[in-house]
């Protein structure tokens, strides 16, 4: 749950990517959310083809006229073009993010640090249950891009790292 | 629960607990710095013992919480941490949370029957508490994705005047509410049982767990303040969501926590 959010917040082009992203991790069909008088439903192309990625379609309710309707997008389309050597770790769980092991300790990583699959890179606590994230990829870690003992969401970007 | 045929031993007896198949490996310790830390140097071993596995230990020196919201665990207390496979879960780790309520869970229904009639129940997410003061706590941490270690630490038999005396109005002691002193075997003993009834039910059935978890929750109806990180936020405790959260009311309706530190 975070604090109160403006009303044109639900529209933010990064909070849409990541709403993506949760339905295709979850292979969600659809998705209506609403805030005050503002709707935002993503739906799933209903023809999809064999082999490509699912289709988004952004649905803007007639109460929020003042907000165009973008064209239908891929979730591919909406992530910026990258390198492709780099690698984005995101939070498996909704929680905590800790840098450091301990609010004594050095953080786990830091910018320019190589990593390995196996290297723990932060944790996300969550119900008191600590979880310390590994990697899972390897590389040099080129930005941490959540905040030390701020909350996360599931999915969030957490580190940004480059692989080759 | 039935007394113990001998004077209560302050000393697991750990081939018991691994012959009566409770778990699969046993350790015990007569003192160790923190039972989770043996346990999640265990997770990372290249050859790993059979799990479940439990580490025991006679005196823990520095049993944590996090940071300065350490544990204090007194010198005839109860301390042990069992590490736990993962690799049956699907559906990563959204779900693991609800472990931490799990154990609790089991922890009130061991610890209830010897404390009656007061009432034991959880203060979310992971104390279980008596008459308003701590009487254990819980700490889980997951070392890999498919590896988890619960540590537990009751306050069994020592004397709240071993307490440091700026914990002693927010402590309770097993000893010193029952006047008696309690086996750890059997503790233990009780505790795995029905960890391995509530740790079953997940992660397919987590809203048995947190339902009942639900039905224990102390701060029913309390006003709480959770802070979490930079946010803060105030209402009235509506009791565990069917996913383990915390439900708040606050001035913007109901909503649902996960993390944080309740004050």
């Amino acid at each position: 749950m975070g604090s109160p959010s403006s009303t044109q917040d639900v529209f933010d082009v990064r909070k849409i990517r990541r709403l993506i992203e949760l339905m295709n991790d979850h292979n969600l069909q659809e998705m209506d959310l609403r805030q005050g008088d503002m709707r935002i439903q993503l739906r799933r192309a209903s023809d999809p083809v064999a082999g490509s990625l699912p289709q988004m379609q952004p649905v803007l309710a007639p109460t929020a006229p003042a907000v165009a309707p973008a064209p239908a997008a891929p979730p591919a389309a909406a992530e910026p073009v990258e390198d492709p050597n780099t690698t984005i770790i995101k939070s498996p769980m909704v929680g905590t993010f800790y840098a450091a092991p301990d609010p004594d300790s050095a953080p786990y990583v830091k910018v320019g640090d190589p990593i390995g699959r196996d290297t723990v890179i932060c944790i996300v606590e969550a119900m008191k249950v600590f979880n310390e994230i590994q990697a899972e990829v390897a590389g040099m870690i080129t930005a941490v891009l959540a905040e030390n003992g701020e909350p996360v969401e599931f999915g969030q970007p957490l580190f940004r790292v480059k692989t080759a | 629960m039935p007394r113990p045929p001998r004077p209560p031993a302050l000393t697991v007896d750990v081939q018991r607990i691994v012959s009566e198949k409770l778990v699969a490996t046993a350790e015990h310790h007569e003192r160790l710095e923190s039972t989770n830390d043996r346990a999640k140097q265990i997770a990372r071993q290249e050859e790993e013992p059979p799990l479940p596995l439990l580490v025991v230990a006679n005196q823990q020196s520095s049993g944590r919480g996090r940071g300065a919201r350490s544990w204090w665990t007194g010198p005839q207390s109860l301390a042990f941490s069992l590490l736990v496979s993962l690799e049956h879960w699907t559906g990563g780790r959204a779900r693991v949370p609800v472990t931490a309520l799990a154990a609790g869970v089991a922890l009130v229904e061991v610890l209830a029957p010897r404390l009656a009639p007061r009432t034991v129940g959880l203060e979310w997410p992971n104390d279980v508490c008596v008459e308003g003061r701590k009487l254990a706590g819980i700490l889980v941490e997951a070392p890999t994705a498919n590896r988890l270690v619960i540590g537990v630490g009751v306050n069994t038999n020592s004397r709240l005047s071993d307490v440091p005396a700026e914990l002693q109005d927010r402590i309770a002691t097993l000893c010193d509410r029952t006047a008696t002193c309690h086996d750890h075997t059997e503790l233990l003993v009780g505790w795995l049982q029905r960890w391995d009834h509530w740790f079953g039910c997940l992660p397919g059935q987590a809203n048995l767990v947190a339902e009942a978890a639900d039905r224990l929750c102390l701060q029913r109806g309390l006003h709480l303040r959770l802070r979490r990180g930079a946010e803060v936020h105030e209402g009235i405790c509506r009791g565990i969501a069917a996913d383990g959260a915390l439900i708040l009311e606050t001035a913007e309706g109901l909503g649902k926590h996960y993390s944080g530190t309740l004050h």
